[in-house]
């Protein structure tokens, strides 16, 4: 028993050792910085029947989505099509993928002739094609506007490249070198994950290995099973929206309810809105994985991560809503804004079970800015995805983090250093925004605040956020935390106007093809968290600290913490406001949790 | 009971509809967990999905076809 | 040197233990000692070390150590107030860092831990200025720098109690100018201040992890001349007469004046003994690749050695803040004769990271009941009840028995099954990091010999070795001080870098001569500070290099003489092939660039040579000193098995394992089907039989 634990754990750690040193391939090879400072991918391992039996710690967003891309393509090709040497890719939402820019590509592994299972892996390919540069069109209302889609087909037949797919690719996307440079990281990394699988099977024999990642997923489904077991059996139930789609601006509704069963969770989502005209659709795979991110945030971060924790977690999203796009509708948006919404609204609805591991609203949002155009000098198209960190919730014990990647992702910043190297702005500064976290006991984080001068004479700009209206929520009393936004000061400008305002888009958080010139400025802010708790519980000395550091601002201290400072003699020092003696009702967009 | 069966479109390419999951609303591609009840057909992504219809979606919603 | 100084001493002072060795520059021969640590100041050490050797004080010419002062300063958070001074819009990258969340106990739960905790920023907002000033890729001043702005500042943060001042401006690896006269300015009107330029301490490109160095560097000023300062005079008052040296994080020792403006590079200086030890050993053997594995009470630290250059990176943290310069590359993983096993959530049987440390210590030593690896391995019979460190410390078995037995219940197994069990986790662990390590490089390990030192090396690295499918292992003599060898052995040595982002199709060959030129002359003159004469110094060039369009470079040696048009043809090749071996592929017809150039000034050290072993007949009999039961496998269980005397064993002996090689500072055991030779020098060369 003893024995086959160790072995067991032994093997664990070696598949998921393979699939780090596939991602750290991916990593050094690419060439976009998506994917080098951003690990905007995954790498992960499959048995022959198409279950995850290991992966590595890169993009939360695709690792639970990467289940459905991989089932449905093997479900439909059949696993009879595979030979050794073949590659197969397909980017298609409406098949299992999460959005169109995320393109699986899939290697079967061969041992002697006998198919051991797959290596895959899901990377973001920042340009490909569609109608806006760098992908993200805010305002797309079909499939057909975002971008090339590939149902399953074969990039590499037998270790050759199957040129009629990569000419289709680089004819159809606006910076082939990058295209063909990523995809080729993404190739090498595969060819690595086959070799040490190899060397593994080898070693092991391959139908015993077969038979203990069975054992491995049936170990991870039940400490799954247990805590979920731990988390009080009821219904939870949580809604939040989406502000405006990018075509009309109205809020669209995501609801969720939550039971929780014993040692299972389904996660509800009937009742969300119909789907939507513009890109802001979800599909399952989409869904599914932030459902998993939530509870998985919500649980044990140490649960082995293989097709077994997944099992206990079931989704139902009915086609045609938000949560689970159909031909043709569009979804570019779905996966990095829907997705945290998603995420929000089930950690939302469990929170109210488990209410000692909650943490407010995090800024729940990419800021996913667009950028392109012809490159001056080279006469070459260039595109950049950029995005920005958010302010993470305050929770019981702790204020939030400032200014980290959203929980859809693990991303990395681009330094400034590198962004000027390869793109014609020059960044004016990157701040953290004073009071944008929420106020509260414990303070949520802060977000920043991004100023690009446009350097060359046109550039071709597109923006996908949320939160600019709807703030994220605050908890037990706690404040919201900030909003975002994107404007625009324009060479001859005095000052930042909302995009709404000066090129009259539909939506001010989502819009494509926007032509700026030299000498314009683009202010991107991104979101807060919420805070935790009633601010004027927070120990005043604390209120001071954040003012002298500047996180708070005296104006805030006083309205929202009811802490006065005065200075006198170059020292500051603080009063509590009367007020801060008796119980305040805070905001309405505080959630109040039973404890 | 149910059988597994050949029922999604993946392979059709001229019609672009999937074929969903009654009680999850997950695509199948191709195979399908089949069953009759009440001489109607209702497919599923796979038996456990029979399983939460039973348990939950019907006492929820009812014996209904909520979508193909 | 004092003209009676007949020995170089290299004295490390661990959690535990105090190893200490003096080399004879006469005969070259070594003595070594090993004491427990006395806690207290440096010089109690000096003192208890140089006693226990039997020498005096007056007969040391040099004494090397590898100083943690600065490192548990930075981890205790007690360096100097720092201030910063940036660009303005810029200095808030303190607080936004690189986005990433990955603040969590192990790298796979960060991307779920909701209550994991960023590090706050190294130097606070309300002591940070920025410079209305800016330099724009590739050079260009778009804002000029205002020198009364600049005194402005650098007031306000003196007035706010800074000591130590840090400077960073955006892309001073391009255009140092404005950095350079903001530290004239400080040097000439505020004396009093410490200042370090980032465009001197790392001139790499990406902002935030050149500011955080830059800010680290100028806390520690302050720390490290109080430090040098203390140690001077008491050394001295002493009757010390010598000249103290101090280990670097790459692996070379420079005086103390050296230091004081650099004190970032003694950061790491610990475990990089070791691996120069390592080298040293491959130099003497002829052996270009090896793998340097020094496993102790809490980790294990393993290097890959490759054509006797010790392995440099510029990826290093301290404490989750970057230190972005060369320092050795060595993984250092929880995993050590201290190292905790326990029984997780889903049952699985997991080895460290915690570690029961010098205190408590693993249960054997009598006051810990946490179950260790040391436990588990006196359990196995693998280690002696009573001759553990030449029997200064006596091993309860009774104690590391019951600390497994919640565990084995736990795991459903007898004791010895689950003490196997730790053994081979730890040593799947350790592999795993080995494993990393040779194929991130794109080697294979079966290229490689495995040197096992430290207390718990030679214990395990030919089990490690089996698992790593390593086929030689190498035990030196005295493995359990081996690191000190390296102090006495280590180069003198400067290391110098400057910023070149540039392509290699555009790079004027004389310019480029000429950077190189102007490193080696600096680092000529570090080394002439810490007493080297001119004749021996000798040069080291190197590149960082990428594909353009690619965002991480690799490391290009540069050995081609004066640097002309072929020149760059050649290191352009060099680049191709140096890619291909690293992952696979190269790209020749696409652009290349160069990112940072390097110089390594050295001047090598006298040799240590150790008196060779009698010459023996093969037959190790003489040197056997008894058996023990000792577990070999799941199947055979335990065994008797011959236990020697190192001391006595001669060149040309072999012996079959399994076995147990016992000496003063370590225990080596060799499993079935591998077989031990000693060397004509007196090293255990273990080989696998098949």
């Amino acid at each position: 028993m003893q024995t086959d634990s160790t072995e067991l754990t032994l093997l664990h750690n070696r598949l998921t050792s393979i699939c780090r040193e596939m991602g750290v391939a991916m990593m050094k090879t690419a060439y976009s910085p998506v994917f080098n400072e951003g690990f905007d991918f995954v790498c992960s391992l499959f048995d022959r029947e198409g279950r995850m039996i290991a992966q590595a710690e890169y993009n939360p967003s695709m690792l639970g989505a990467a289940i459905y891309t991989v089932e449905w393509m093997l479900n439909e090709i059949g696993v009879k099509c595979f030979r050794a040497g073949d590659v197969w890719v397909h980017n298609d939402p409406y098949r299992g993928g999460c959005h169109l820019p995320e393109h699986m590509l899939l290697k079967p592994v061969f041992q002697k002739d006998e198919l051991f299972g797959f290596a895959a892996t899901i990377g973001h390919i920042a340009e490909i094609g569609g109608k806006a540069v760098g992908a993200l069109a805010g305002d797309a209302t079909e499939i057909y506007q975002e971008g090339l889609r590939l149902p399953p087909v074969k990039l590499m037949d037998r270790g050759e490249h199957v040129m009629d797919i990569w000419k289709i690719l680089m004819t159809n996307h606006r910076t082939p070198k990058l295209t063909w440079g990523d995809l080729h990281a993404m190739l090498g990394s595969l060819h690595i994950g086959e070799a040490r699988l190899i060397e593994l099977l080898e070693a092991r024999g391959l139908s015993r290995t077969l038979d203990e990642t069975k054992e491995l997923m049936q170990r991870a489904e039940a400490w799954m099973r247990r805590e979920i077991e731990a988390i009080p059996d009821g219904e939870y139930r949580f809604e939040d929206w989406m502000e405006n789609d990018g075509i009309t601006d109205e809020p669209h509704r995501i609801q969720v309810a939550v039971s929780v069963r014993g040692g299972e969770i389904i996660a509800d989502f009937t009742g969300t809105d119909p789907q939507t005209r513009g890109p802001i659709n979800a599909t399952y795979a989409v869904t599914a994985a932030a459902t998993y991110n939530a509870v998985f945030h919500l649980t044990d971060p140490q649960v082995p991560r293989n097709a077994g924790c997944y099992r206990p977690i079931k989704i139902i999203a009915p086609p045609g809503t938000m949560v689970n796009v159909q031909h043709p509708a569009p979804e570019i948006g779905g996966n990095s804004e829907t997705h945290c919404r998603i995420i929000g609204v089930v950690m939302g609805a469990l929170v109210q079970a488990v209410p000692e591991r909650a943490a407010a609203a995090d800024g729940a949002t990419g800021c996913n800015f667009l950028f392109g155009g012809i490159q001056p000098d080279t006469g070459e198209f260039y595109a950049n995805y950029h995005f920005e960190n958010v302010g993470w919730g305050a929770a019981a014990n702790h204020d939030g983090n400032d200014a980290q990647c959203a929980p859809l992702a693990i991303s990395r910043n681009v330094p400034v250093e590198v962004f000027e190297t390869r793109y014609p702005i020059l960044v004016r500064s990157l701040r953290l925004l004073t009071d944008s976290g929420g106020a509260g006991l414990f303070r949520g984080g802060l977000g920043t605040e991004r100023i690009l001068e446009i350097r060359a004479p046109e550039m071709t700009v597109s923006a996908l956020f949320d939160r600019m209206r709807i703030p994220p929520w605050g908890l037990q009393g706690g404040s919201t935390g900030g909003t975002t936004s994107i404007s625009i000061r324009r060479a001859s400008d005095s000052e930042f106007r909302l995009f709404t305002d000066v090129f009259h888009t539909v939506s001010p958080s989502k819009f494509s093809n926007i032509i700026v010139r030299h000498g314009d400025l683009i202010r991107i802010v991104s979101s807060g968290g919420g805070g935790y708790g009633d601010p004027f519980h927070r120990p005043a000395g604390k209120v001071l600290d954040d003012v002298l550091d500047r996180y708070v601002s005296a104006q805030q201290a006083r309205n929202l913490y009811g802490v006065v400072l005065h200075e006198s003699e170059g020292t500051l020092s603080f009063d509590e406001a009367p007020s801060r003696r008796t119980a305040s009702d805070r905001s309405a967009a505080s959630v109040n949790l039973k404890t | 009971m149910g059988e597994w069966a050949d029922r999604g479109l993946a392979s059709d390419y001229f019609q672009q509809q999937n074929v969903h999951c009654s009680a999850c609303g997950k695509m199948i591609p191709r195979r399908a967990w089949v069953v009759m009840r009440d001489g109607k057909e209702l497919l599923f992504c796979e038996p456990d999905c029979e399983r939460i219809y039973d348990e939950y979606c019907v006492p929820r919603y009812g014996a209904t076809i909520r979508w193909r | 040197m004092a003209s009676n100084s007949r020995y170089i001493v290299g004295i490390d002072i661990g959690g535990t233990f105090t190893d200490v060795i003096a080399l004879d520059i006469e005969t070259g021969h070594a003595l070594s000692a090993k004491t427990p640590t006395t806690p207290g100041r440096f010089v109690a050490g000096v003192t208890n070390s140089i006693k226990a050797l039997g020498i005096s004080l007056h007969q040391v010419g040099q004494i090397i150590h590898g100083s943690t002062t600065c490192t548990n300063a930075l981890i205790e958070r007690k360096h100097a107030k720092t201030g910063f001074i940036g660009t303005k819009g810029f200095s808030d990258e303190f607080d936004i860092q690189r986005m990433i969340r990955r603040w969590s106990k192990t790298s796979w739960s960060a991307i779920y831990d909701l209550h994991q905790k960023k590090p706050p920023p190294f130097v606070c907002r309300h002591l940070r200025r920025e410079l209305d000033e800016r330099v724009a890729y590739p050079g260009v001043v778009v804002k000029e720098l205002d020198l009364d702005e600049v005194r402005c500042k650098v007031k306000e943060l003196i007035e706010a109690g800074a000591s130590s001042l840090a400077v960073c401006l955006l892309w001073s690896t391009v255009n140092s100018t404005h950095e350079r006269r903001v530290k004239a300015l400080i040097d000439s009107e505020f004396k009093d201040v410490y200042v370090s330029i980032s465009s001197e301490v790392a001139p790499v490109v990406r902002e935030y992890e050149r500011m955080v160095t830059t800010a680290v560097n100028a806390s520690l000023m302050p720390v490290m001349t109080d430090y040098l300062a203390t140690v001077e005079d008491e050394l001295n008052a002493m009757g010390f007469r010598g000249s103290l040296l101090l280990m670097q994080s790459h692996g070379g020792v420079a005086a103390p004046k050296v230091l004081k403006e650099r004190p970032i590079l003694t950061l790491r200086g610990g475990p990089v003994a070791g691996v120069v030890a390592t080298n040293n050993l491959g130099k003497s053997l002829g052996k270009k690749r090896l793998i340097s594995c020094d496993i102790g009470g809490t980790s294990c630290d393993t290097a890959i050695i490759l054509d006797h250059a010790i392995p440099l990176t510029d990826e290093t943290e301290v404490d989750y803040y970057p230190v972005k310069i060369p320092t050795a590359d060595i993984r250092c993983i929880g995993a050590g004769g201290g190292s905790i096993a326990y029984v997780d959530a889903g049952g699985a049987l997991r080895v460290g990271p915690e570690s029961a440390g010098a205190s408590p210590g693993p249960a054997c030593y009598g006051s810990g009941t946490q179950p260790t690896l040391t436990d588990a391995n006196l359990v196995l019979g693998r280690l002696s009840a009573d001759q553990f460190c030449g029997g200064q410390i006596k091993l309860d078995i009774d104690a590391a028995r019951s600390s497994l037995e919640s565990l084995s219940r736990q795991l459903g197994c007898d004791v010895t099954t689950a003490a196997e069990g730790i053994v081979r986790v730890a040593v799947a662990n350790m592999a795993e990091s080995i494993r990393l390590q040779t194929i991130d490089r794109g080697h294979d390990p079966r290229d490689f010999s495995l040197v096992g030192f430290g207390g718990g090396g030679p214990l395990h690295a030919s089990l490690l070795a089996e698992a790593s499918s390593i086929p030689e292992v190498i035990i030196p003599l005295q493995p359990g001080v081996f690191s000190t060898v390296g102090m006495v052995v280590a180069e003198l040595g400067y290391h110098s870098q400057t910023g070149c982002l540039q392509p290699l199709a555009s790079v004027n060959p004389n310019t480029l001569e000429s950077r190189f030129r102007e490193m080696e002359v600096a680092g000529a003159a570090m080394l002439r500070a810490s007493s080297a004469k001119r004749g021996d110094i000798r040069f080291s060039r190197s590149a960082a290099m990428r594909y353009t369009l690619q965002e991480w470079e690799i490391q290009v040696g540069i050995d081609i003489g004066c640097i002309d048009h072929h020149g760059v043809e050649k290191i352009k090749a060099a680049f191709h092939a140096a890619h291909r071996a690293r992952y696979g592929f190269a790209r020749e017809d696409k652009p290349v660039e160069f990112v940072t150039l390097y110089v390594d000034s050295s001047v090598p050290r006298p040799p240590v040579r150790h008196e060779p072993p009698v010459q023996g007949d093969g037959d190790p009999a003489g040197a056997q000193k008894g058996t023990r039961a000792v577990y070999i496998d799941g199947r055979i269980g335990f065994v008797d098995v011959s236990i020697y005397d190192r001391v006595r064993l001669e060149a040309e002996d072999v012996i079959d394992g399994p076995c147990v090689i016992e000496e003063l500072t370590s225990t080596t055991f060799v499993q079935k089907g591998w077989q031990v030779t000693v060397d004509a020098m007196g090293n255990l060369i273990v080989r696998s039989l098949d």
